[in-house]
This record gives structure tokens, C-alpha cells and sequence, in this order.
């Protein structure tokens, strides 16, 4: 079976994971209380989406 | 303890007396999964810092978000008085170390064993501002 030759150095394993990265969320401002919301996601600060109401908040009692 | 060893731990107290800082200790994910997520937010406004942790689909995120909101709880503790919205906190630092490890076994082919490692992490976080005086360099 195939088998590597050498060990691979720290220097080259570090190297090859220099672009393995988390990618972080791209996000926007709510329309109606400027919050920061993710994109098609309704804003959970206030329940609106695209500039209307699309789900009313609960209220807890 | 000799005179040098002395010296650079009263320095290091006096270090932590200016700094506001919070440690996440024996966090149980592999330092190289928290270091994904850290390497996001290092040097990021606070605010920004936040919204991105909290909207991270990684594991370590929801972690890194409860630490950083005590960062800046732990700093409001040592400036009281100053609004947290003006003075422009920035994630100063961030850095993973590797803690310990829990060892255990997994039965592999003829009769041996493969040890596996489950790996756990601490995580330091300093924020400041971002135009305070320790800020210079």
C-alpha cells in the first residue's frame, strides 16, 4: 500500500492550514430597530422582515 | 524565588490590575476548533465581536460570546462611571492554550489500542479601548 515517504513538517502543516478558516456570518441592520439580523431571517429584536410585521412577539407573563 | 522570577510577577500582578481581562478555563473543545472561532473576532469592535459570535453556526462560539459579555462585564467593574458605548472597546487579545488532556481507548486491528485524545482548551480575552493610552505601541 502507499505510504508517505516523510513526516510532514510543523512549518508545512501550518502553512496548508493558513486558508482553512471559520467564515463569519454576513450580517445586516434591521429596517425597524437596527439591530444586527442575518439575511431572510426575521429580526428576533422586534419580529419584522422586510420592512413589515411578520411575527408578533410573544409576551411572556 | 529568585530576584528575576520576583521582579516579572510583581510586574505581571501589576499588569492585571490595568487590564480587563476574562479566562475561560477547561473549556472541553479542541484548541484548534477554538481557534477558528477566535481568530474571527480578534482586534473586532465589541459589538461586532458579539453579533458575529452569537450568529456562528461553530460549537465554540456560543462559548466565546458568554466570555466575551463578562470581559466587558469585568471591565465595567474596573472603570465604573464610564459608558461602555463611548469609550470604543475592541477585542485587544485573544489567544488559545492548549489544557488537559483526557485520555482514552479505542480498540484497534490485532489485538492493540489506539489512545484518543480528547483535548480541552483555555481562552484568555483582554479588551480595552480603542484609543486608550495602552493602546500605544
Amino acid at each position: 500500500m502507499a505510504h508517505p515517504k516523510h513526516k510532514i513538517s510543523k512549518t508545512r502543516r501550518n502553512k496548508r492550514r493558513t486558508h482553512y478558516k471559520a467564515v463569519a456570518p454576513t450580517l445586516a441592520s434591521c429596517s425597524n430597530c437596527g439591530t444586527a439580523v442575518r439575511y431572510h431571517h426575521v429580526c428576533p429584536e422586534c419580529g419584522f422582515y422586510r420592512g413589515k410585521l411578520a411575527v408578533e412577539k410573544l409576551v411572556t407573563a | 524565588m529568585g530576584a528575576r522570577k520576583r521582579i516579572k510577577a510583581n510586574q505581571n500582578k501589576e499588569d492585571r490590575k490595568s487590564r480587563s481581562f476574562a479566562m475561560l478555563r477547561n473549556c472541553p473543545t479542541s484548541p484548534r476548533k477554538m481557534r477558528l472561532v477566535a481568530d474571527l473576532v480578534r482586534g473586532e469592535d465589541v459589538n461586532k465581536a458579539l453579533n458575529i459570535l452569537h450568529y456562528s453556526p461553530k460549537e465554540a462560539a456560543g462559548r466565546l460570546e458568554k466570555l466575551l459579555l463578562s470581559a466587558i462585564a469585568n471591565w465595567q467593574q474596573k472603570n465604573e462611571g464610564v459608558r461602555i458605548e463611548e469609550s470604543n472597546l475592541v477585542v485587544k487579545e485573544i489567544f488559545v492554550d492548549s489544557g488537559r488532556m483526557l485520555k482514552r481507548l479505542r480498540p484497534a486491528p490485532q489485538g492493540r489500542g489506539h489512545r484518543i485524545r480528547k483535548r480541552s482548551n483555555h481562552v484568555t480575552l483582554v479588551v480595552d479601548g480603542r484609543n486608550s493610552e495602552n493602546n500605544e505601541n
